[in-house]
């Protein structure tokens, strides 16, 4: 494989940020962290986009491989190793410079570095390591990092890289093992799941700790062989393989966790140090640097600040699966995104609506719209997990195994589920309130608490945030709908499709007009505003 | 005959608005018989109405800010706070009304969003709140020669005392320089220190801004540092978008057209031309 090496900045960031596009996580949550002296950034718990591209998507982070190189194959993606593309690498340095002077000028909220696997994981693995190290080290960066994990990474490189990021990821691919089989011979089940779940217990581990009222002197501190041993002993019984809540053999479509009762020790069990740095995991090229020693009382991240502890992974972890390259049905994907955030603690699931970039017979054909709807449709069921209290058993099952492509899954749980409403507004509990369509978690907070000094009215929910065009369906008011409506399956069903008709259609169509021909085709990537715009935009309307 | 209405006319920031809520108050005439306005140029005088212009006055200001975090709640001197930030011009008599509400049932006045009063001020607040994380995600800084990182906004709402203090966590070391354009005014910080708010209508400031970003954008003068990296961020924002995907209704759905104004990525001209014609 052709590495170049000596390309100009501007080149590899085309190379590198077009090959890190297709991951659907942007996210820059999780966590508050405030900004030091002698520190360059902080973070907001609850994420700041910066930009959003020509697709919609949010630009929160600059996404970039470390290399596109890769010694994997799978059959979805650009980088695979059979495809015939540019192959080029970021050295550390250069990642830092372009992570700190986008940040500076306020372009990004911090880095995303995911990256091909370059000879072997773990040889990956410390490549990124040793950028993290600089960011934090040398830059003393203290804003939003997310790095991916690589499948297959030895346990010690996820531990160290997990005290020097705020998030770590590692791609799920595909719902179902036969499918990763199928799609990426590499990868297997046992690869992804292992640093998913070694994460996992690391934050929980930390979580104990804390709750313990330990000093944080009584921290491990990382470097040192000795404190990590004592730590790893008070530990060790709060991490037993009896704590950890195995996973049902064989119940969903997840296989059986890789290291439930394996005795496999955990994160802190075994003594830790940094392995010394080898030689350069790619080529040693001129920017090649080795990690600088440390004063030991330096600590590992140099943008903490006097008496901060390192946190392990502190904004959690998440994951991503391709959705429509493969026959999986939306019920088995959402059954395995539940089974994540239960079992896994998981913060999210990303779903990426399948792109065909690879001619190949495993695979639909390139050039095949990727299928947005349903995406959205397993986002709009991934919020009802998540916030709503709904299981993947009520929103679908073996006998209708796919979103119904006309509702929303809330309407549609709502409409097959009359029985429970009209929901009175003015007494209902709050999960009873959650489940009507149109009213989310603000409103139903604003209307608990509203409702405790006088009953409330269609009008004030309206001014509440409450989507009556939805909810009128389903609620009553002082024990009066807001029209007269038959409360029955086909009607309101009926009712409810005629409003999102044009949404949907939108959904599967909104591209059209960038694909239509025109003459003066001028290949702007942003759309001018058009005349209306101008004209409301003048009447005080925009 | 009813008593004649009495007009508080105040200035539009918050200290303005506070002071006429407190001489408002304090002037007995009833609350029937009081409305707050802010000072504008073309403002419509009522008929059977008496305007009386209020004089900032720290001091009262602080004595209401005081009464309501004690009397009523944070979050309700926070809802009110924001309110005043506010382009609206009915801003300084929701304010007011609300406070009538405040001072009555205390602390859960900021819950009862179906008393008209209250919701004005929910709706004012929130809309300030919305603004001003936009202007954390959309301001913009271009680094100039001698170092100070420079950012001009168009903000409708008076976003600069919010978004400030995040931008003075996050760049303690950098010198910094947020320019409001529609009220003439920039929070400064100097590296190392802490920020104010300055009066750029005078002593030179927007001919220093103009001066330094016509130098930058001169087409004679050798390619700085700041135009390397702001090609660098437009094809990074160019590439990162999926073909397949491309939506520009959701794009501007997420990132209206005018708050793009001075956004880097966006200053190529066919888009500049279209909304500075806005």
């Amino acid at each position: 494989m052709l590495i170049l090496e000596n390309l100009s900045l501007e080149k590899k960031l085309e190379i590198l940020s077009d090959a890190a596009k297709y991951d659907a996580a942007c996210t820059s949550s999780g966590v508050d962290r405030r900004g030091a002296r002698g520190t360059i950034g902080n973070t907001s718990a609850c994420g700041i986009c910066h930009s959003f591209a020509a697709d919609g998507r949010c630009i929160s982070l600059l996404k970039i491989l470390m290399t596109n190189e890769c010694v994997y194959d799978c059959k979805y993606c650009i980088n695979r190793r059979s495809n015939d593309i540019v192959r080029t690498a970021f050295t550390p340095e250069e990642i830092c410079t372009l992570t700190i002077e986008f940040y500076r000028r306020n372009y990004i909220e911090g880095l995303f570095l995911s990256s091909g696997v370059a000879k072997s994981p773990d040889a990956t693995m410390e490549r990124i390591y040793e950028t993290l190290y600089l960011l934090r080290q040398k830059y003393r960066f203290r804003g939003y990092v997310h790095v991916k994990g690589i499948p297959g990474a030895s346990p010690e490189w996820v531990g160290q890289i997990g005290y020097l990021t705020d998030r770590m990821s590692v791609n799920l691919e595909l719902p179902t093992a036969d499918s990763l089989h199928a799609l990426a011979p590499h990868k297997t089940r046992q690869t992804i799941l292992r640093p998913i779940r070694q994460i996992q217990r690391g934050m929980e581990e930390e979580r104990l700790l804390l709750s313990d009222g330990q000093s944080r002197h009584a921290l491990p501190d990382y470097r040192s062989e000795n404190r990590a041993g004592s730590t790893a002993r008070e530990t060790e019984s709060a991490s037993g393989p009896g704590s950890q809540p195995a996973l049902r053999e064989g119940a969903g479509p997840l296989p059986a966790d890789p290291l439930s009762g394996s005795g496999q020790p955990s994160l802190f069990a075994r003594p830790m140090r940094i392995p010394p740095p080898t030689e350069n995991a790619f080529s040693a090229g001129p920017g090649a640097s080795k990690l600088p020693p440390l004063p030991a009382s330096q600590g590992m991240r140099g943008d903490l600040v006097r008496g901060e502890r390192p946190r392990f992974v502190p904004a959690g972890q998440s994951t991503q699966m391709i959705i429509g390259a493969t026959p999986e049905t939306d019920y088995q994907i959402v059954t395995v995104a539940e089974a994540l955030y239960h079992k896994f603690d998981l913060r999210r699931v990303f779903y990426s609506a399948y792109i065909g970039i690879n001619e190949d017979s495993a695979l639909p054909a390139v050039g095949e719209k990727p299928p947005l709807l349903r995406e959205h449709r397993l986002y709009q069921a991934d919020w009802l997990l998540r916030f709503y209290g709904f299981t993947a058993g009520e929103l679908l099952d073996e006998s209708r195994p796919n979103f119904n492509v006309f509702l929303d899954p809330k309407c549609d749980w709502a409409v097959r589920h009359l029985g429970y409403f009209p929901v009175e507004v003015n007494r209902a509990d709050y999960a009873a309130l959650l489940r009507v369509p149109g009213i989310g978690v603000k409103s139903a907070q604003r209307i608990c608490k509203a409702r405790r000094s006088s009953a409330l009215d269609f009008a004030d929910l309206k001014k509440m945030g409450v989507v009556l065009k939805r909810a009128h369906y389903f609620i009553t008011c002082k024990g009066k709908m807001m029209q007269r409506i038959r409360l029955e399956e086909g009607f309101v069903t009926s009712c409810l499709m005629d409003q999102n008709r044009k949404k949907n259609w939108q959904l599967e169509h909104g591209d059209e007009s960038y694909q239509q021909l025109s003459l003066f085709d001028d290949k702007r990537w942003n759309l001018a505003p058009t005349a209306g715009d101008v004209c409301e935009s003048l009447t005080g309307q925009l | 005959m009813e008593e004649m209405v009495t007009i508080f006319l105040c200035g539009p920031e918050p200290e303005d608005i506070f002071t006429a809520v407190y001489d408002a108050w304090a002037s007995r005439l009833g609350h029937g018989n009081v409305l707050l306005e802010i000072e504008t140029q073309n403002r419509q005088p009522r008929l059977f109405a008496r305007d009386r212009y209020v004089k900032r006055d720290d001091q009262k200001a602080e004595k209401v800010a005081r009464s309501v975090y004690r009397k009523i709640s944070a979050e309700a001197y926070h809802g009110i706070y924001q309110a005043a930030l506010s382009f609206e011009e009915d801003r300084a008599d929701a304010i007011y009304r609300f406070l009538i509400r405040g001072f009555e049932v205390g602390a859960e006045v900021i819950d009862r969003l179906q008393d008209p009063a209250v919701c004005r001020v929910f709706e004012l607040s929130r809309r300030v709140g919305r603004e001003s994380h936009l202007f954390l995600e959309f301001a913009r800084f271009a680094q100039w020669e001698n170092g100070i990182l420079f950012g001009r906004l168009a903000p409708k709402c008076n976003v600069l005392p919010i978004i400030a203090p995040h931008f003075d966590g996050r760049l303690s070391g950098e010198n910094w320089i947020l320019y409001d354009e529609t009220r003439r005014r920039a929070a400064v910080h100097p590296a190392g220190g802490s920020w104010f708010l300055a009066d750029t209508a005078e002593a030179g400031w927007e001919e220093l801004f103009a001066e330094q970003e016509a130098k930058e954008k001169d087409p004679l003068l050798v390619p700085t540092d700041q135009e390397a990296w702001e090609e660098l961020w437009k094809g990074f924002v160019k590439n990162i978008a999926i073909g397949p995907r491309v939506n520009p209704a959701l794009q501007r759905n997420l990132m209206p057209l005018w708050y793009r104004k001075h956004m880097t990525e966006h200053q190529s001209e066919a888009i500049k031309a279209g909304v500075t014609k806005i």
